[in-house]
């Protein structure tokens, strides 16, 4: 039973080497820390998404570091296990002795690390997550998302909808907390809106025909179907619906299906695609200054690590992370978070995802989640995608691409 | 007596660190270790004396961690009633499973008892109660004094299960009970006809282990402030669970517990500095050199130091 | 003199196999009883009936007045039925004496409580068990480093530690010399005089002849016999079905 005094000795001799080797040297390096999801669920993604820091720091030290120090970036595999996020953080924060925080990629990871930040009162970057500071309200948070409340998912697609004259809509969404909250905003969109609900259906996530439903919904004869599901019913929905039609009278179909985003998807479900209309975060052709450059170089990297090539949808959001924090870092001369959290609530910040302003819960006072429709999509062409015009833009109004092409039949039988 | 005295030492040394180690890191990581001490302890009292193996554990561990965030959420119940509420609801899953036994041995008990770890997991992906695939935050309360910090808190509180869990796998061990699983083990049908109440006393194996894995899960959603059902229900737990007494050794209740120190160390370490697909390999090695080298485990190196301390 | 053990009329199917039919037997307190018959004949699934590990489908099973056929087996080795195992089933990770701990402590030495007063007591009662039976040198070895002639005595001792009225022995001797088939006659005389009933299966004749008192042969899951050794020895029926002529 002596073995737990011995584990107490070894673990603090680990730590005292560590912190002697820290020690001394006058020009440290500044410390960024996370734990970044590189296996497991979420692990495609997360490995993207670190490519784009690692160049936000590559990029950063070649301009010769924060307050002239050098950035030395501190990542950890959390495996998507919230289980394991606590320890990893603490890890950081008590023994690698970082300086700043960046959250990991997706709301479940990220989840046990808010009381942490919120007790020890530490500025915490957002990646990602989706009203993970709801419950705790932590003052020092900054999502990097360019959604805020589920309100945000669905402005777009209604307000497309409403000038295109429809008058009823269809739901169909996963009986899942998210895809719910999604559902409830949408519902008090279309109730504002006037449009009548002619069907809505919630299928059990473990659904994979969805067959009865596609054509329930053409018998309803909607002006406008909106669906909230999770990446393998994207991929079914879409098929159904090109094996049996919705009808002519649907003018817009998409809304919140998960994965479309995602490239492999995409590319394996080329010109299925066409006439969707979904949420997205970037597409190209719009013109936030730097991202092409951005998206030109990495995606050199990118195959080179064998990550998403075309990498719209997360990189851009976490390059924007490091350009945040070193606008944040350069403006107030400080690395105290209190300083750097004040900065951040008073001031816009200028990304490659555009201008950022937070509100009072560190989301997006002007969320940007874009509406956009797939159109002219080949098969088997991945970079087809890198050229504008393939999604076309049609929310917000501020970066439209395009105006809407309708009815979805029509649309959708076009390569 | 010897027991008692080392029990109490170790326990002590855990309250002793928390009142003055200051780096978090520690008790974090702790935490887990202690959470892995328990299971495989609970573990081995049906796998190990019993032999009849459980790849269940998630289930039994994650239905204690969402009774405790249930009753944490509905009522706001201080963790010690947390703790009691899951070790009752996975006590008597346990129960359940244990009524298996009746018609499941060998494999298709271990079988079964991965359709738990399913059911479980989509019981609770479907409670939005509970909340669904999306996951539970919670506010977790002040820590009660005299502790400073709510980690330090649960690691006390966790080293304070592992001791118990520990007695109870002793106390089972070198009482009649122990004679009685190992002679299942052994043979169930001589057992039998030995006077020992086979279904009874696998019944009571897997409701006792049960509630212990369930009491190793209470905490868990205030050690996250979080909870959510794929992580919960984990295999990673069901793994750890069983690799940790076949690494320690099965036969003595200490087994388990110096398995689950050494695994669950190196993969509190492998994490932070390697890579998180190390973490699975190094269980997968660890156990395959175990298997060949060492099938007895640990304790099967040391035979006769340990045989020798037990009547 | 009322019977110890009345069988009534017991049948045993596995599938559509009949393995049992309609058997019927009747034995005294402190009889020794023979049951003999071919391979295959249902001997065993007979005393597994009667010890618990199988239930009879049709038919009763009495043991001192009381309807036993659906206790589970433990409770029939606590009412004093015992049985050995024709392929000897050790508890291989104990030692010897601990074999005979499982049942001193689970039937005669039970209690919820176990001081080490009782231990002690449990433990001399193996003990003088292992002695009488000719393995007290082997108490602490390994029960899966015993000998063929020794895992079947550590039968018999397991089978004792339960206290048991009755005693069953499915083919103690199989396999062992004439001088040990004598030792362990021996045994089961000397158990016998302290007043257990014995029921031996047995192929080996001699053996079997010497010592019951009655025996019955069953054939195909039947009775075809039932007398005294000589009357039985002398049966056309038993020659012919152990000859198949
Ligand atoms: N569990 C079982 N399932 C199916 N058949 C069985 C089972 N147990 C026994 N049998 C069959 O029942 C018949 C009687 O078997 P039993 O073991 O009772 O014979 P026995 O008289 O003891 O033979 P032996 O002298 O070889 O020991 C055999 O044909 C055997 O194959
Ligand atoms: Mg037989």
């Amino acid at each position: 039973m002596k073995i737990r005094k011995l584990l107490v000795g070894a673990l603090g001799a680990v730590a005292f080497s560590l912190i002697s080797v820290g020690g001394a040297l006058a020009q440290q390096p500044i410390k960024v820390g996370m734990s970044m999801p590189q296996t497991g669920s979420l692990g495609a993604g997360g490995k993207a998404a670190l490519l784009a820091l690692q160049m936000w720091v590559e990029d950063v030290n070649a301009k010769g570091g924060l307050l002239g120090r050098k950035v030395e970036f501190i990542v950890y595999d959390d495996q998507t296990n919230p289980a394991l996020t606590p320890a990893i953080y603490t890890k950081l924060l008590d023994i690698d002795k970082v300086d700043l925080l960046i959250a990991p990629y997706g709301t479940v990871p990220t989840a046990p690390i808010m009381p942490l930040v919120k007790q020890r009162g530490l500025l915490l970057m957002g990646n990602f997550s989706f009203q993970v500071n709801r419950t705790v309200r932590h003052d020092m948070w900054f999502n990097n998302s360019p959604w805020n409340d589920a309100r945000s998912w669905s402005d777009g697609f209604f307000s497309a909808g409403s000038k295109l004259g429809a008058k009823t809509v269809a739901f169909l969404a996963a009986d899942q907390e998210f895809a719910q909250n999604l559902a409830n905003g949408a519902r008090v969109i279309a109730k504002s809106l006037d449009l009548k609900t002619v069907y809505e259906q919630n299928y059990p996530p473990s659904t994979v025909d969805f067959s009865s439903m596609i054509r329930a919904i053409r018998a309803a004869k909607p002006d406008l179907v909106f669906v909230m599901s999770y990446p393998n019913d994207s991929v079914a929905i879409i098929r159904a619906v090109n094996e049996i039609g919705v009808g002519p009278s649907v003018k817009l179909f998409g809304g919140g299906m998960v994965g479309l985003q995602f490239t492999p998807i995409m590319q394996s479900l080329g010109s299925l695609l066409n006439g969707v209309v979904n949420y997205n975060s970037y597409v190209p052709g719009i013109k936030y200054p730097g991202v092409e450059e951005f998206l030109a170089r990495y995606s050199k990297k990118a195959v080179a690590a064998k990550v998403d090539p075309l990498g719209f949808y997360l990189p851009p959001f976490n390059y924007a992370i490091g350009q945040i924090l070193e606008q944040a870092v350069n403006a107030t001369k400080s690395l105290d978070h209190k300083t750097l959290a004040a900065w951040l609530h008073k001031n816009e910040v200028k990304t490659i995802v555009g201008p950022i302003r937070w509100d009072a819960n560190g989301e997006w006072v002007n969320p940007r989640v874009l509406m956009a429709q797939f159109r002219g999509v080949a098969d088997k062409d991945l970079d087809q995608f890198r050229k504008p015009g393939k999604q076309v833009v049609l929310y917000p109004d501020a970066m439209k691409t395009g105006t809407v092409a309708a009815p979805f039949e029509k649309v959708r039988g076009k390569k | 007596m010897r027991f008692w005295v080392s029990a109490g030492l170790v326990f002590s040394l855990a309250v002793i660190a928390a009142a003055i180690l200051k780096n978090e890191y520690y008790f974090f990581a702790g935490y887990t270790v202690l959470t892995y001490v328990v299971l495989a302890t609970a573990w081995n009292i049906l796998g190990g004396y019993a032999g009849y193996v459980n790849f269940g554990t998630p289930a039994f561990f994650g239905l204690g961690a969402y009774a405790a965030a249930v009753l944490f959420k509905a009522t706001e119940a201080p963790l010690l009633f947390q703790i009691i509420a899951a070790a009752a609801m996975s006590g008597l899953l346990g129960f359940a499973a244990g009524l298996l036994t009746l018609r499941l041995r060998g494999i298709f008990f271990a079988i079964a008892t991965i359709a738990l770890v399913v059911i479980m997991e989509t019981l609770f992906i479907n409670w939005r109660y509970a909340g669904g695939a999306t996951g539970l935050q919670l506010l977790r309360p002040a820590p009660v004094a005299p502790f400073e910090s709510y980690i330090k808190m649960l690691f006390v509180v966790m080293a304070l299960i592992a001791v118990a869990s520990v007695a109870i796998a002793r106390y089972i061990e070198t009482s009649w009970i122990g004679r009685g699983l190992r002679a299942i083990r052994d043979s169930e049908e001589a057992a039998e006809c030995s006077g020992v109440p086979t279904l009874k006393l696998k019944v009571f194996a897997c409701s006792i282990s049960g509630a212990l894995m369930g009491a190793a899960g209470a905490p868990m959603p205030m050690y996250l402030s979080f909870i959510e059902p794929a992580s919960t229900f984990n295999l990673n737990y069901a793994i750890g669970a069983l690799a940790s007494p076949m690494i320690g050794g099965m036969t003595h209740y200490i087994g388990p517990v110096i398995g689950a120190i050494l695994l669950s160390t190196i993969q509190q370490v492998v994490t932070v500095t390697i890579s998180g697909e190390m973490n699975v390999l190094v269980v997968g090695v660890l156990l395959v050199v175990f298997v060949v080298a060492a099938p007895e485990g640990i304790l099967g190196l040391f035979r006769k130091k340990f045989s020798a301390g037990r009547k | 003199m009322s019977a110890l053990l009345k069988i009534r009329g017991v049948s045993k199917h596995f599938g559509g196999f009949a393995a049992l039919t309609e058997v019927s037997i009747e034995i005294a307190g402190g009889e020794r009883f023979g049951l003999i018959g071919p391979n295959g004949s249902g001997k065993t699934t007979l005393i597994n009936c009667v010890a618990g590990s199988l239930r009879n489908d049709a038919g009763s099973i009495v043991f001192d007045g009381e309807e036993v056929s659906r206790l589970p087996a433990y409770q029939r080795t606590r009412r004093g039925i015992a049985r050995s195992f024709q392929i000897p089933r050790p508890f291989a990770s104990m030692s010897v004496l601990e074999n005979l701990m499982v049942p001193l402590e689970y039937v005669a030495h039970r209690g919820l409580v176990v001081t080490r007063k009782t231990e002690a007591g449990a433990q001399d009662e193996a003990m003088a068990i292992l002695r009488d039976i000719g393995l007290a040198d082997k108490a602490a070895t390994p029960s899966n480093r015993l000998s063929q002639v020794e895992l079947r005595k550590l039968e018999l001792a397991r089978a004792m530690a339960a206290r048991p009225r009755l005693l069953i022995s499915d083919e103690a001797m199989a396999g062992l010399s004439s001088n040990e088939v004598s030792e362990v006659l021996e045994i089961l005389f000397k158990l016998n005089r302290t007043g257990i009933t014995i029921i031996m299966i047995e192929h080996i004749m001699q053996a079997v002849m010497k010592f019951s008192q009655r025996v019955v042969c069953l054939d195909a899951g039947q009775i075809i016999c039932e007398g005294a050794p000589a009357a039985i020895v002398a049966n056309v029926d038993v020659q012919r079905a152990y000859l198949g002529a």
